[in-house]
């Protein structure tokens, strides 16, 4: 199921050092300084979470839980 | 007759001189400090002498490795050079020029083994096979791979992550670590995430990324069940050293604490150089008892061992 809980779960799994669980939906990764290797990491996760490929062309917009999840949406 | 049980007996490393520091190339990259040090891990980058050839780097490991095992090049049965970026064309291969410039006998057996950074991992069991089949007890396995000769200096993603380095392991039957399984794979479909295009390195950095930490920790996981081993019975993980980012993704993704070494920062990674580089400083170390390695990268082909000490000091050299 793809809501809010199951996207910041997912994140978490990253290793990424930031609060995935009280970060803001709409807050944007680049300005909380994370970088290329970090969303590597955090595309990782969600791929596996929920069983999708994220080509590369569609990461550049995907810089904040909510669009990740309205990404989910659109693509699963 | 018995075969000779073969193993590492000895290590040598040559790193160049010359070298580049990341943090001097921030602007002209677009990176920060904290990207360089701690996803990348690495400050320096080493670069082979404009005089210095793959077989040259070769050279000089094995005088390091003479140096710490009265090792003569009269003394080899064996010679493999571990290269995909050999001397000219690779015609002649690289260790034939080795062993010119060694002066080893004409019995000596020498080829190249054309792999990345699996290839020290490979290249173990492939050695120390043919020693074995063929009564050998002293050969030496160099790694040599300048990436230096292929990177364009303005990609980020790689100029400021590889190194140029050289090893040179005495496989013997006078060892302390001898390797007791193995485990291989190979993705060839997917091999142009990462590959030499018109003589310059291009990779897909996220494709290589997600390659290595999906795959590694499951050939690691699969290798151990075949050992009947549990993580807590590895004294040390000697991953092949991609970045430190992918060292710590697989050791996060494998839930262990620590026994991941990271030896990156000085010069960068060294492709089939880097898990040898390591073993280098723990060969002589009785605190390590069973060591797992896993090499990783161009292919993609990736593979992993279970090293086991045998003795903490040779009794011969």
């Amino acid at each position: 199921m793809i809501n809010t809980s199951n996207v910041r779960e997912a994140l978490k799994k990253s290793g990424v050092s930031i609060d995935f669980d009280t970060l803001p939906e709409h807050a944007s990764f680049q300005d909380h300084e994370l970088d290329s290797m970090d969303m590597m990491n955090v595309f990782l996760e969600i791929e596996e979470a929920f069983g999708v490929k994220i080509p590369d062309d569609d990461i550049a917009q995907l810089d904040s839980i909510q669009s990740i999840i309205s990404y989910l949406q659109e693509n699963s | 007759m018995l075969e000779q049980e073969i193993g590492i007996a000895e290590i040598g490393v040559y790193i160049p001189t010359r070298r580049e520091s990341n943090h001097e190339k921030r602007e002209l990259l677009d990176v920060d400090d904290n990207f360089i040090d701690n996803k990348v891990g690495v400050a320096y980058v080493t670069r082979k002498l404009d005089d210095e050839d793959t077989s040259d780097m070769c050279v000089k490991a094995f005088r390091d490795l003479a140096f710490r095992s009265n090792l003569a090049p009269e003394m080899l049965e064996c010679l493999v050079v571990v290269t995909q970026n050999p001397d000219g064309n690779g015609l002649p291969h690289t260790s034939a020029i080795v062993h010119g410039k060694l002066g080893c006998r004409p019995e000596c057996a020498a080829f190249d083994i054309s792999l990345g950074c699996s290839g020290y991992v490979y290249a173990l069991s492939i050695v120390r096979a043919f020693m074995m089949q063929n009564s050998m007890t002293r050969g030496v396995l160099f790694t040599a791979d300048p990436y230096s000769k292929i990177l364009d200096p303005l990609d980020r993603t790689t100029v400021l992550l590889f190194g140029d380095a050289a090893t040179a392991t005495l496989l013997s039957s006078d060892s302390l670590l001898a390797p007791v399984a193995f485990a291989f794979g190979t993705y060839g479909r997917d091999g142009s995430v990462l590959m030499c295009d018109g003589g310059v390195l291009k990779m897909n950095g996220r494709d290589v990324f997600n390659f290595s930490a999906r795959e590694v920790p499951k050939q690691i996981t699969h290798l151990l069940q075949k050992c009947s081993l549990s993580s807590d019975d590895i004294d040390l993980f000697v991953m092949h050293q991609g970045s430190r980012s992918i060292v710590e993704t697989i050791q996060r993704r494998l839930g262990i604490d620590g026994r991941f070494p990271l030896r990156l920062q000085e010069h960068g990674n060294t492709v089939s150089s880097s898990i040898p580089m390591i073993l280098q400083d723990i060969l002589h170390g009785s605190a390590t008892g069973t060591i797992l390695i896993s090499g990783f990268g161009v292919g993609l082909s990736w593979a992993s061992a279970i090293l086991r000490r045998t003795q903490t000091q040779r009794s011969s050299m």
